[in-house]
């Protein structure tokens, strides 16, 4: 029994929202589990470390022992201070006197030091869902369990954000430049299907979009993407694919809708996939189904090809031969034979075999 | 081959002991694949019972390594008829009275995050250097090191702790009885930092030198964080001890495991043992062949996420694991890592440095696709083999190994190498990357067999020489390689094969090509081989050996050593897919004319940039076209003549005379 790959993209489902905060920051959760929560609630606090500075105040003020800083000191730890706060000193008003030298918390003061946390990074995580905590990771975050649109991609540069998703232009992303009154565009995420350039990113930050959805982008603009004002997100991967018609169709249906969009961005290490979710009221007691996590490849299940030479078309599993296949380049390997919705019999590697939720 | 239970080191925590019982169940969780062997007692000696392979769970959808174990398992189950795994997936321990379940449960692991690392040491050039070198053998990512002349302030030195997010810090310096003052003041650094990171994220410390301070160390971070005490890295300027902490990190690496990945915390509280590093395991197995076996074993696993190459001359051997280094999830610090030319010399394609890095960064987010045309292969493998390439290079510069051994078995692992459906195919691979002189035997370990049995080799020795007496691991046969630069279509290689039926095969060999003759498992066959010129196997032009087979059977790499990439682009593409064709049997692959148009102008730009290498130096010395098997033509007929009226002779008689 294989087990391939899910990345989901369906128009009504069962969402699991990983709510986290990043690896590195030390949080707090702020909900328990069965808690209902909307889109703007913050479920989790986190701070994230930042540089320390070490002021000798024991021989700023010329002092003898560590103890004799005690009467001096103005803070004390756990304490936030503003730059050039008082820290130490005999008399506030006047005379020699430690003042800090940035904004921060005090994190320690020993053996005649102060040590001050340059203040922190500070994440309130937001729902970003309309539903319901199932479960409560210590530190970390929530999981979410909601009901809307589920569109999984393959990167993100790491942004979160909530706002109205547009299809872009039919004359493309350039003419939203062109139209300098044109203010239907402004802070919004815009589906194009169009592989993203370097000027995409720009009319992003000129026009005062929000987010850019593409298929794709040179991995050379990755760095840049990274630290754009706003959210990238690519359904394909780097180079120059276009976006494949059934995620473009799906997208396309919430045209004015407003989406959260967690653009995480993979790491070596870490397989949380970024996403879009649109949340979405079904109607009476209708319940989608819930995505299935254990699926395992049969006859007759959609798939989307994931490599060369058919990357990105979707189609059909028709048979599961129980023989390796021996395929164009000299490998041979199991295969699954695969129905394209764009015509064909075709042979796929299973690894090279996507299901797409259910 | 002889191997003796006597040459494992067995760790002084861990007894040996008769009464472990018989079957084992061993999980290897990778990146990609999780798999797992069952190992028990049939007919009186340890066999690989079954084995089962399923993609690794640990991240979406399904978050949970357990249901990659229970699926692994189950197709054990379902090959044995045995139950091995409750309703609940908790593993049966130990056997009962109707075979279920097993007597041991043991784990290995090289999926998710490393361990990050702080190294601090006294001088970059002696401790520094030998915490570095204890760092290789274990899936550690150096995040910062602190030297006593590295330029920094304190407050610099509190931010390179703090912000590297250490999971672990290394303590190094001193000799025994050595200066105290200068150690003491960086661990105070050290000190200073762990008290300002969260409870719940401080780093494990492993103290590993002056032994005079190691209480003192002890009592420093008594309530702040946990300490493990290793011997002194470096006890005096002479001497080196890797081992001790070496194992200390493989503990932390255990600890980190269990506490920071919560997903792993109930695999390992049922295996007992924890969860030991992968690597670590090859490691244990590789110093073992080293030491049993004459001329010296090479491993090589390269992984989605993390690669390793471990090389064993009798007691002296050097590790690498790079966790930069990955087909799959490290695709694109892998390219970093080895350089891009590395890769493209290998490329008879159409592809911009821009191509390349879209290929690589497309590849780390689908990381278990396969490449599914000859574009994505030659490109795949062309990563491959730099990988090993740049990895073998950094083991050969271990000053205990003599750079120009060349080991007698290679053992390869890692589904990009093993998964090709082609055992010819592994072979040429790693022929490629390697370039192995002289009599080789090939094996591949397609079942994850080598972290079980090092996993194992603490706790039944035993259990472990049996298995690899017998042929559990994957023998693919045994590789002859030229060295030296033979003349190319030329015939340079005399091979007669006398099989143990009587039947006797007869084949010439032309300079740059590869020859397989498929004799199969367990078969054993007469060799004889001759060389002509001053080309070489092995440092010999005659030889006479028994060969065993494999599933490739007997390769005779008559190609030379360097291997000769053509330069022009077209002539790489025909030459790559003949030398495919040679070792699989399958008819040679076309390239699509239009990738090759395009790359010239790549390659020759490459090529122009390539002009100053150290290698194109060496290569000034030799006249244009002159190769070392530049003996007249009729002299080396001669000698073939020779061979050819001596076969009604005795084998051993001819060759005496021929040496002669």
């Amino acid at each position: 029994m294989y087990y391939p790959d899910q990345r989901y993209a369906s128009p009504l489902t069962v969402v699991r929202r990983e709510c986290l905060l990043p690896e590195e920051a030390v949080g707090t959760v702020r909900v328990t589990e069965g808690k209902r929560v909307d889109v703007r609630d913050v479920v989790a606090n986190g701070v994230i470390m930042n540089r320390h500075i070490i002021l000798d105040a024991m021989s700023f003020f010329g002092l003898r022992r560590p103890q004799d800083l005690t009467p001096l000191l103005h803070v004390e730890p756990g304490e936030l201070v503003e730059d050039r706060a008082l820290l130490a000193g005999k008399n506030p008003q006047r005379g020699r006197r430690l003042f800090a030298p940035m904004r921060g918390l005090v994190a320690k003061i020993e053996q005649g030091r102060i040590i001050i946390h340059e203040m922190p990074q500070v994440i309130d995580l937001e729902a970003g869902v309309r539903g319901r905590v199932v479960e409560v990771r210590s530190g970390r975050g929530v999981v979410i369990e909601a009901v809307g649109a589920q569109i999984q991609g393959v990167w993100g540069n790491n942004r979160r954000t909530i706002a109205t998703l547009r299809v872009e232009p039919e004359e493309g992303l350039e003419s939203i430049v062109e139209d300098a009154l044109n203010l239907k565009y402004k802070g919004v995420i815009v589906v194009t299907m169009r592989p993203l350039t370097a000027a995409a990113l720009q009319i992003m930050e000129g026009r005062g979009l929000v987010g850019l959805i593409g298929p794709s982008m040179d991995a050379s603009l990755r760095e840049r993407a990274l630290n754009v004002n706003g959210v990238i997100f690519l359904t394909e991967g780097f180079g120059s694919a276009r976006m494949s018609r059934a995620i473009f169709n799906l997208l396309s249906q919430f045209d004015g809708q407003q989406v959260t969009i967690d653009a995480f961005s993979p790491t070596r290490w870490e397989t949380r996939y970024p996403e879009i979710i649109v949340n979405i009221t079904p109607r009476g007691d209708e319940r989608p189904a819930q995505p299935n996590p254990m699926l395992s490849l049969r006859p007759n299940l959609n798939v989307r090809v994931t490599r060369d030479p058919y990357a990105g078309q979707t189609g059909r599993v028709v048979d599961l031969p129980a023989a390796p296949v021996l395929l164009e380049n000299g490998l041979r390997v199991l295969c699954a034979q695969v129905e394209l919705v764009a015509g064909g019999m075709v042979n796929v590697p299973l690894a090279n075999l996507e299901v797409l939720g259910r | 081959m002889t191997l003796d239970l006597a040459d494992f080191i067995i760790p002084d925590d861990v007894e040996p002991t008769s009464t472990i019982g018989s079957s084992v169940l061993a999980v290897d969780f990778g990146s990609v694949h999780t798999r797992a062997v069952l190992l028990d007692i049939v007919e009186g000696t340890y066999r690989l019972v079954a084995r089962g392979e399923t993609r690794t769970t640990d991240g979406f959808p399904v978050n949970d390594p357990a249901v990659g174990l229970s699926r692994a398992v189950k197709q054990l189950e379902q090959i044995t008829g045995r139950a091995l795994i409750r309703d609940s997936g908790q593993i049966i321990t130990p056997e009962t009275s109707d075979r279920s379940g097993v007597d041991l449960f043991l784990v290995t692991a090289s999926v998710g995050r490393p361990l990050r690392a702080v190294l601090i040491g006294l001088m970059p050039d002696v401790s520094v250097m030998s915490a570095l070198r204890a760092t290789t053998g274990n899936y550690v990512d150096v995040g910062a090191i602190l030297s006593l002349d590295d330029g920094r302030t304190e407050e610099e030195r509190l931010n390179a702790i703090l912000l590297s997010f250490p999971d672990v810090i290394l303590i190094s310096g001193g000799t025994d009885r050595g200066a105290e003052a200068a150690l003491t003041a960086m661990i105070e650094t050290a000190r200073l930092a762990v008290s300002l990171i969260d409870r719940s994220r401080r780093p494990i410390i492993i103290y590993a030198g002056n032994a005079a301070l190691s209480s003192a160390v002890q009592q420093m971070f008594e309530g702040l964080a946990s300490v493990q005490i290793a011997a002194n890295l470096r006890p005096s300027l002479e001497d080196e001890r890797l081992d001790s902490a070496r194992a200390q990190l493989s503990m932390a690496f255990d600890r980190y495991k269990e506490t920071r990945s919560a997903n792993f915390v109930p695999i390992a509280e049922m295996s007992g043992q924890g969860i030991l590093p992968t690597a670590q395991s090859n490691r244990t197995i590789v110093d073992y062949l080293g030491r049993t076996r004459r001329g010296g074993v090479l491993a090589v696993d390269v992984g989605s996420a993390v690669s390793s190459l471990s090389l064993a001359f009798g007691a002296q051997a050097a590790h690498i694991v790079r966790t930069d280094a990955g087909l799959g999830h490290n695709a694109v610090s892998l390219l970093e890592t080895v350089g891009i030319n590395s890769v493209r010399r290998w490329l008879p394609l159409a592809l911009t440095d821009s191509d390349l890095r879209n290929f690589v960064a497309t590849k780390s987010l689908r990381p278990a696709t396969i490449p599914a045309t000859l574009r994505d292969l030659y490109i795949e493998y062309g990563m491959l083999r730099a990988t090993i390439e740049t990895m073998l290079s950094e083991a050969r510069s271990d000053p205990d190994i003599a750079a120009d051994q060349s080991s007698r078995l290679i053992i390869g692992s890692g589904a990009a190498l093993i998964n090709t459906g082609s055992p010819g195919l592994i072979a040429m691979l790693l022929a490629d990357s390697l370039t192995p002189t002289g009599i080789t035997t090939l094996w591949a370990d397609p079942y994850g067999l080598l972290p079980a049995l090092g996993a194992l080799a603490p706790i039944n020795p035993q259990a472990v020489v049996q298995l690899l007496e017998t042929e559990n691991l994957q023998p693919l046969g045994t590789l002859v390689s030229l060295g030296g630069r033979p003349r190319r279509d030329r015939a340079v290689m005399k091979v007669r094969i006398k099989l143990d039926s009587g039947e006797t095969i007869r084949q010439t060999i032309a300079g740059g090509h590869l020859w397989v003759y498929p004799l199969p498992l367990g078969a054993v066959a007469q060799v004889s081989v001759r060389v002509r010129g001053r080309l070489t196997v092995g440092g010999k032009r005659r030889l006479r050996f028994r060969a065993t087979g494999g599933t490739a059977g007997l390769i005779f790499d008559a190609r030379g050593r360097p291997l000769p990439l053509p330069s022009d682009l077209r002539a790489l593409a025909d030459q790559l897919a003949l030398w495919m064709s040679e070792a699989t049997g399958d008819p040679p692959l076309t390239l699509d004319e239009r990738l090759l148009t395009l790359a010239e102008k790549h390659r020759d730009d490459s090529r122009r940039a390539d002009k100053a290498s150290p290698d194109r130096k060496r290569r000034r010395g030799r006249k244009k076209g002159q190769p070392e098997d530049g003996t007249p033509d009729d002299i080396f007929a001669d000698d073939l003549a020779e061979l050819e009226t001596s076969e009604d002779e005795d084998d051993l008689g001819a060759l005496r005379r021929v040496l002669s």
